[in-house]
């Protein structure tokens, strides 16, 4: 990868990386972190790192370090946690969109992450796999988890509404 | 074994969520058939609750938020000569070991090239030297020899010097070249060289003078010359010797130029009180040990 290559991934590439460490960290100054330390390792990585992959291995770099502090603060929620929090939410919320956006703070880092990967980034259930280290089954499984999850907190606030 | 485990572990998890909900999140992915879909689409139409189910199943699905990051230009990189100057950076002990080898190698081989030959500038062939005399000899070393002196005559082609012994006069020629040397005429110039080996062995059997003269025999080797006339290497080349590296080779070639000069000690003496105004000057190394005397004549005197 030149050096051209690299700053066309940057241009491209850093808003994608940076909404996906912001929406698992809750945090900007450790979501811009997490941003430049993953392009700092695909510059040092670039002579092995291909343009077509340059992505998957962002994601995946970025995804570790994510996980990585998630879990010295430890703010890695189990999914007992999550559906017991499912049922504290508040009441105020009547956007469905900012429903959403706090239903997926909710959920535990795995679904949030295979989540995200697949409506924002529009990764097919194999490439969330190789960035997460997940058999293409458990990608599937952990997103149908999400979306039930989802639903039922957006079912549950219309009828608190 | 861990995938074993998670292949029983995907198969019980999705014949866990088989059922409806399963059928519409697979409807909503897009992973149906189309007669798959067709045939859920008509049963969402005949039934309310599956249609809301379905309704709120499309509703769970992310849309992108436009999220900039601020700080790209310091992501930013360009290409640097960085790795050229890494380069010249593994390589300056070898850059630098070439300069000191050109450095030192550069003297030697200029002084090879004159060898033997020294060439004697008509310039500085003005004063003259003697042996030391028998008073002065004694100050440095009892010797049974006894030294002449010895003059020499400086022609375009060769040198022609005369010594004398006791009882013993020879005359030897040596190709010693000359210069052409500005506002001196060469057939006034006379020189008196006290250099010969019975001379020398006369004042000290270890020592020499003017042995930079004798340093190199016919085949520019450089020898160290007995009180016998004998010679011996010295420096000793070893035909094949074994590479070592550069670091070794530089530090043996340096130990062995500089053998001969080691432990250097010069001393110069007054000798005026001992007649015409003059300097003996003495140098002595590990390995040699040279005793020259000057003497400032008149030329009336001559």
């Amino acid at each position: 990868m030149t050096a051209e290559e690299y700053n066309h991934c940057v241009t491209s590439l850093s808003d994608g990386i940076y909404r996906f460490s912001l929406k698992h960290l809750r945090d900007e100054y450790e979501a811009e972190n997490v941003v430049q330390n993953t392009f700092e390792k695909l510059w040092v990585r670039r002579e092995k790192v291909e343009m077509e992959t340059a992505k998957s291995f962002l994601f995946k770099i970025a995804y570790n370090n994510c996980i990585d502090l998630l879990r010295k603060s430890n703010r890695v929620g189990s999914l007992d946690e999550m559906h017991e929090q499912n049922h504290s939410h508040n009441r105020q919320y009547t956007d469905v969109m900012e429903v959403l956006r706090k239903a997926v703070d909710k959920l535990p880092s795995a679904q949030k992450s295979v989540l995200m990967l697949r409506d924002y980034e529009g990764y097919d259930y194999r490439a969330i796999g190789e960035i997460m280290d997940m058999t293409e089954a458990q990608v599937k499984i952990n997103i149908f988890r999400a979306r039930q999850f989802l639903k039922g907190y957006i079912k549950n606030i219309h009828a608190v509404i | 074994m861990n995938e074993e485990r998670n292949n029983k572990k995907d198969s019980f998890e999705s014949g866990e969520t088989q059922g409806m909900d399963w059928k519409l999140f697979e409807m909503a992915e897009g992973n149906l058939t189309e007669a798959e879909a067709i045939e859920l689409m008509n049963a969402i139409d005949n039934d309310q609750g599956l249609a809301e189910e379905f309704e709120v199943m499309k509703l769970s699905g992310l849309v992108p938020e436009t999220i900039v990051y601020p700080h790209k230009d310091k992501l930013m990189m360009k290409e640097t000569p960085v790795i050229m100057l890494n380069w010249w950076w593994q390589y300056r002990n070898l850059a630098a070991s070439i300069v000191a080898i050109l450095l030192l190698a550069l003297p030697l081989y200029i002084f090879l090239q004159q060898g033997a030959q020294p060439e004697l500038s008509s310039g500085a062939m003005v004063e003259s030297v003697t042996a030391p005399s028998a008073d002065t000899k004694k100050g440095l070393q009892e010797s049974p020899g006894d030294a002449g002196i010895t003059n020499a005559r400086i022609t375009d082609e060769a040198a022609t010097i005369n010594y004398s012994k006791i009882g013993h006069t020879q005359t030897i020629t040596t190709p010693y070249h000359t210069s052409r040397h500005k506002g001196l005429d060469k057939s006034d110039q006379h020189i008196a060289l006290s250099e010969t080996p019975d001379m020398v062995s006369g004042l000290n059997p270890k020592s020499t003078i003017n042995l930079a003269r004798k340093a190199l025999n016919p085949a520019n080797e450089m020898v160290e010359v007995d009180n016998r006339g004998l010679q011996r290497p010295l420096i000793v080349i070893k035909n094949n010797p074994e590479y070592q590296g550069i670091r070794a080779t530089m530090n043996h070639a340096m130990a062995t130029l500089i053998e001969p000069v080691r432990n250097t000690n010069i001393k110069v003496r007054n000798l005026k009180q001992k007649g015409d105004p003059g300097l003996q000057i003495e140098v002595s190394t590990e390995q040699y040990y040279a005793v020259a005397q000057v003497h400032l004549l008149p030329r009336g005197n001559r």
